[in-house]
C-alpha cells in the first residue's frame, strides 16, 4: 500500500505502463545489495534509491582516493581519505532519507559472503576483481537469488542478469579467473554511470515486472560509437562447477 | 570469404582497431581464426585469447552473428557475417 508521500514522490514513474502501484510496492519491499560503490555501483545504488528500493546494503572496503573522483559520483573531494561506503551512504541518505541504507566497510570475502547475501533479495555485482565476482555469483546461486552483473572497460560496458537455474551464471560464461585482468583499467566516468543505469534498470525490471527482461543475453554498450547490442548466451553449462547441478531450467 | 571481426575491451587495444574485415579460407574453425589473429595481433592479443599451448582460452566469449559459441572447433559457414570477441571485464 502506497502512502500519500509515496504517491507524491513516485508519481512520474507510477504512470509508466506496466509499473504502477504494484511495481512500486515491490521495490519498496526489496533489499538490494550493491558491491561495490565505485564508478559503477555508486550511481547504480543512487538510481535504486531514487526508484524507491526500500533497503540498500552497500558493500565496499577502503577509503576514498583522488583517482576515484573521475567516476565515483556519490563522493566529494572534501571526503578524500574517508571510507567510501560511508560517503556513499551519506549521499544517498541526504538524497532520500526514507531509504534504509546499510553501509558495510568490507569487500566480499569467503568469511562474509554467505551472511551478506543472506541479507539481500537481489545482488548487484559491480566489483573490480573476478575473485569477488565469482564469490558473489556462487553465493547467489546457492541461495537462488538473482544477481545483476555489470562491467566496464574504456568506452564500453556490459550487463548480464544471473537468475539461478534459469540463465547461465557468471561461471558458465567465465569458467576461471581471467589471468590477464588488471584491477586498474581505463574508463571514462560517464561510461561507468551509463553502464550503472543499465544495470539498475535490469534490476528494477526484474523486481517490479515492468518491461521485458534480457535473460540469457549479454547487453553490450559501446559509448565510442553509441551503439547497444546483445549477444544471445549459450544455455547453462550442465558441467558448471557453480550452477550445473541446479535442477531448474528453461 | 570475408567476415567482420569485432574486438571488444582489451582486444581492441591489442589490435589497434575495434573492428576489421577478415578474409578467411573455408573451412576455418573459430580456433584457427583466433590463432591467425594472434599471429597478426602479437603477444597482447595472444595473452588474452589463447593459452600457452595456443588453445583458445575458456574465458574468451565468442559470438557468431550475435550468438555465443562455446565449441571453438566449429567451422565458420559461408553465410556468417560477423564474429565478436569479448574478453572478460569487471567493475570498479
Amino acid at each position: 500500500m502506497l502512502s500519500d508521500s509515496d504517491r507524491a514522490t513516485y508519481e512520474w514513474q507510477l504512470d509508466v505502463p506496466g509499473f504502477g502501484d504494484g511495481g512500486q510496492v515491490k521495490l519498496g519491499a526489496t533489499t538490494a545489495l550493491v558491491s561495490r560503490v565505485g564508478g559503477l555501483g555508486g550511481p547504480l545504488a543512487m538510481s535504486l534509491a531514487a526508484a524507491g528500493v526500500g533497503r540498500i546494503i552497500l558493500v565496499h572496503g577502503g577509503n576514498l582516493q583522488e583517482s576515484d573522483l573521475n567516476r565515483q559520483t556519490l563522493m566529494s573531494r572534501q571526503w578524500l581519505g574517508r571510507p567510501r561506503v560511508e560517503c556513499a551512504a551519506e549521499t544517498i541518505a541526504r538524497f532520500k532519507p526514507e531509504i534504509e541504507v546499510v553501509p558495510v566497510n568490507e569487500n566480499f570475502t569467503e568469511d562474509n559472503a554467505c551472511g551478506l547475501i543472506a541479507m539481500a533479495d537481489i545482488v548487484f555485482d559491480c566489483a573490480p576483481l573476478f575473485e569477488e565476482r565469482f564469490l558473489m555469483n556462487r553465493e547467489c546461486v546457492k541461495s537462488r537469488k538473482p544477481m545483476i552483473d555489470s562491467a566496464m572497460y574504456s568506452m564500453q560496458g556490459q550487463v548480464m542478469a544471473v537468475v539461478p537455474g534459469i540463465t547461465p551464471c557468471l561461471s558458465c560464461i567465465y569458467p576461471e579467473v581471467p589471468g590477464h585482468w588488471r584491477r586498474r583499467f581505463p574508463v571514462i566516468g560517464a561510461v561507468s554511470s551509463l553502464v550503472a543505469q543499465i544495470g539498475a534498470l535490469e534490476g528494477i525490471k526484474l523486481i517490479s515486472g515492468v518491461g521485458e527482461l534480457s535473460l540469457g543475453n549479454l547487453i553490450m554498450v559501446d559509448a565510442a560509437k553509441m551503439t547497444f547490442s546483445k549477444v544471445k548466451l549459450s544455455p547453462r553449462r550442465h558441467d558448471c562447477d557453480v550452477c550445473g547441478e541446479l535442477d531448474v531450467d528453461v | 570469404m570475408t567476415i567482420n571481426i569485432h574486438y571488444r575491451g582489451q582486444l581492441a587495444n591489442a589490435m589497434g582497431v575495434d573492428s576489421e574485415e577478415l578474409d578467411i579460407v573455408p573451412p576455418s574453425s573459430i580456433s584457427s581464426i583466433l590463432q591467425g589473429l594472434a599471429e597478426k595481433g602479437g603477444g597482447a592479443f595472444a595473452d588474452i585469447a589463447l593459452d600457452a599451448d595456443g588453445v583458445p582460452r575458456r574465458t574468451l566469449l565468442v559470438a557468431v552473428d550475435g550468438e555465443q559459441v562455446t565449441d571453438f572447433s566449429m567451422e565458420v559457414s559461408a553465410n556468417v557475417n560477423e564474429i565478436t570477441l569479448i574478453p572478460p571485464i569487471a567493475g570498479g
